[in-house]
């Protein structure tokens, strides 16, 4: 195996430093080089069985549109990337290069692969190719800390989205008749480097359990623009449900068509027993103004229509679920060709020629949304 | 997705098990949610003892130490990124991630050694002087008490098979699943059956999981949760049979008791 690694960096070095650069490896573990980057992919490959250089150099050409400036051993990629300016970090994000530096366990010559989906736990699925087989492109998992030598990731589209949960109105445990409509603010912080926009589809967007009857998207006012680090009032009427009972809805930011990232936070009321003497008309345009308890900073000019029937117990417990961002999510998939017979190492200084696969942003298709004026 | 056969060096992997028999529900009885106090954990391991559960932050970042009954969390670490688990008599350990052969011992005794190679995904079997691939391209692979069977996952998490064999090779289960966790009778096991999130047509991560058991003595699947609101991940089962998992939403740690049939855990 270490011989095959040394035969393998030994090549791709040789055909770094050829002049001219012109070599070009048109297919390499039953993917070709089908995408358009600039340049075609002269890392070399195993015969046609594969090359973990090979296939983190393609990935990064059709998913970034980008010619890595490199193709050396998989354990200098780190050290190339950084000295190429491009980001890197220690967490895995979608649609990246993973780095698992040389060792015992990645080789002499470490290990480079591509990060399809990263998870809560630090884990990641990517796509792998292997010099000396198994042959072929694989789909894997990757457990927390196996990229020792960390992560690069696009230089063009190097923001991080980020949100972090600073206050809120209606806390938790807050009592509601049936029917009830309230407004419910969160007020979040940008804690990203990118900034939000309608334009750049950054919404407030339900994310999972009880919506309240609420907007499945709240979408930022036309002409918005929040920056790193400034703070946005999310305010969402809801509906109090007709039956009594503890009910609890999460809400997320959402970079729509990339991915939602950013604390998850939630609301969380009881709704009591109909009363029928009570004197609140819960759902009427005239509900009784019951007077928030409103206990955060940003509360004062949260609406409720019909108000809380009890007082909230503590204060507190909106606190935020999900402390980082999910990233930049760049898609990718993975070309799946049937694997060629031969090796062909081309002597052609051809560009390849082909499919570009940079990330798109899916057509908008928005529904039940409030604009936040 | 490539097929089991070309992951496994067996030829009959396929088509053993293309499906399995399922039996009754048993729904889990009323998880009881743990106040996380905000944080989102993942990844439980419990401790020697089962009193105890070591748990990672989001991303993997951080370590906390809870007491299930008590409710009492301990922030040991909140910036932790090394790989850690119990060590036999309970203390809070370094887990070496790397090891001077580049395998990680699964299980060995007088005769047997079960061995993995992290970077090829290689299950190596050594008996008698000699090693055999059990399989490759495998991952979260888990040995049964007793050292008869091992579990273990390919593909990726969102879409993930779950293959079980014995060390001879026979297969004993090959189905959609992940994160497998042996009940202490070496003859169950608790895992996760991932539902794919689709962008554009392509499977891209995770929109739900809920819990299931298979019983390897009926080979009968049994669904323990069905909560599409709660992507019930990373189930760990303590000594006594109790099981604890999190929500990969919303890093909400859970711990249930196993009632099941055919006598306790």
């Amino acid at each position: 195996m270490i011989r095959a690694a040394r035969l393998c960096v030994a090549m791709s070095a040789l055909m770094w430093f050829m002049p001219g650069r012109i070599l070009a490896v048109p297919e390499c573990g039953g993917e070709q080089d089908s995408c358009s980057c600039g340049r075609a992919n002269y890392c070399l490959c195993d015969g046609t069985c594969g090359n973990c250089v090979w296939h983190a150099w393609h990935m990064a050409c059709c998913s970034w549109g980008r010619a890595l400036e490199w193709c050396t051993d998989a354990g200098t990629w780190d050290e190339y990337a950084t000295s190429n300016g491009y980001p890197t970090g220690d967490d895995p994000h979608d649609a990246c290069v993973f780095v698992c530096n040389p060792s015992s366990t990645c080789s002499d010559y470490g290990h480079v692969g591509w990060v399809v989906s990263a998870y809560p736990d630090g884990s990641f699925d990517s796509t792998e190719q292997y010099w000396g087989g198994p042959c072929g492109t694989w789909e894997k998992h990757r457990a927390a800390g196996f990229a020792t030598g960390g992560f690069i990731y696009d230089p063009d589209n190097p923001d991080v989205d980020g949100a972090t949960f600073v206050s809120e109105t209606i806390p938790d445990g807050t009592h509601f008749a049936p029917g009830a409509t309230f407004t419910k603010r969160w007020t979040m912080r940008n804690s990203g480097t990118s900034s939000w926009t309608r334009d750049g589809n950054y919404l407030w967007t339900w994310d999972a359990e009880e919506q309240f009857g609420a907007a499945e998207q709240t979408l930022l006012p036309d002409g918005v623009s929040v920056a790193p680090g400034e703070t946005h009032d999310w305010d969402v009427p809801m509906t109090a449900p007709s039956a009594s009972g503890t009910y609890r809805g999460y809400f997320r930011m959402d970079n729509f068509g990339v991915g939602r990232f950013g604390d998850r936070v939630w609301v969380e009321i009881v709704v009591d027993e109909q009363q029928p003497d009570a004197g609140v008309d819960a759902g009427a345009d005239e509900g009784v103004d019951a007077g928030t308890d409103s206990q955060t900073d940003a509360g004062a000019d949260a609406e409720v229509d019909a108000g809380p029937t009890d007082s909230a117990p503590d204060a507190s417990d909106n606190a935020p679920a999900d402390e980082n961002g999910e990233e930049t999510g760049c898609r990718c998939s993975t070309q799946r060709s049937t694997p060629a017979g031969l090796l062909l190492i081309l002597l052609l200084g051809i560009l390849g020629v082909g499919n570009t696969r940079r990330r798109k942003r899916p057509e908008s298709r928005r529904v039940n949304q409030t604009v936040v004026e | 997705m490539r097929s089991i056969s070309s992951v496994c060096l067996l030829p009959l992997f396929c088509s053993l098990f293309a499906s399995c028999q399922t039996g009754s529900d048993i729904l889990l009885d009323s998880p009881t949610e743990i106040d996380s106090q905000g944080r989102f954990l993942v990844s439980p391991r419990w401790s020697p003892g089962g009193e105890r559960l070591l748990l990672s932050g989001r991303g993997g970042v951080g370590l906390y130490v809870v007491q299930p009954d008590t409710g009492k969390i301990d922030e040991l670490d909140p910036k932790n990124r090394v790989a850690t688990g119990w060590d036999a008599v309970g203390r809070v350990t370094e887990l070496p991630l790397l090891f001077d052969d580049g395998l990680r011992l699964l299980y060995s005794n007088d005769m047997i050694r079960v061995s993995y190679d992290e970077y090829r995904g290689r299950l190596i079997v050594g008996e008698r002087g000699t090693s055999r691939f059990l399989a490759e391209n495998t991952w979260g692979a888990r040995m049964s008490p007793g050292g008869k069977m091992v579990a273990f996952c390919t593909g990726h998490l969102a879409s993930a098979e779950l293959h079980v064999l014995g060390l001879d090779g026979s297969v004993e289960y090959s189905g959609h699943g992940a994160q497998p966790e042996w009940l202490p009778d070496g003859k169950r096991l608790v895992f996760t059956r991932p539902q794919a999130a689709y962008d554009g047509g392509t499977a891209h991560g995770i929109a739900g999981a809920d819990l299931f058991m298979l019983d390897l003595t009926t080979h009968q699947t049994l669904r323990l949760t069905a909560t599409p609101k709660i992507t019930e991940m990373q189930p760990a089962i303590s000594p006594s049979g109790r099981l604890a998992f999190v929500d990969w939403r919303s890093g909400r740690l859970f711990v249930a008791e196993l009632a099941l049939p055919g006598g306790g855990s």
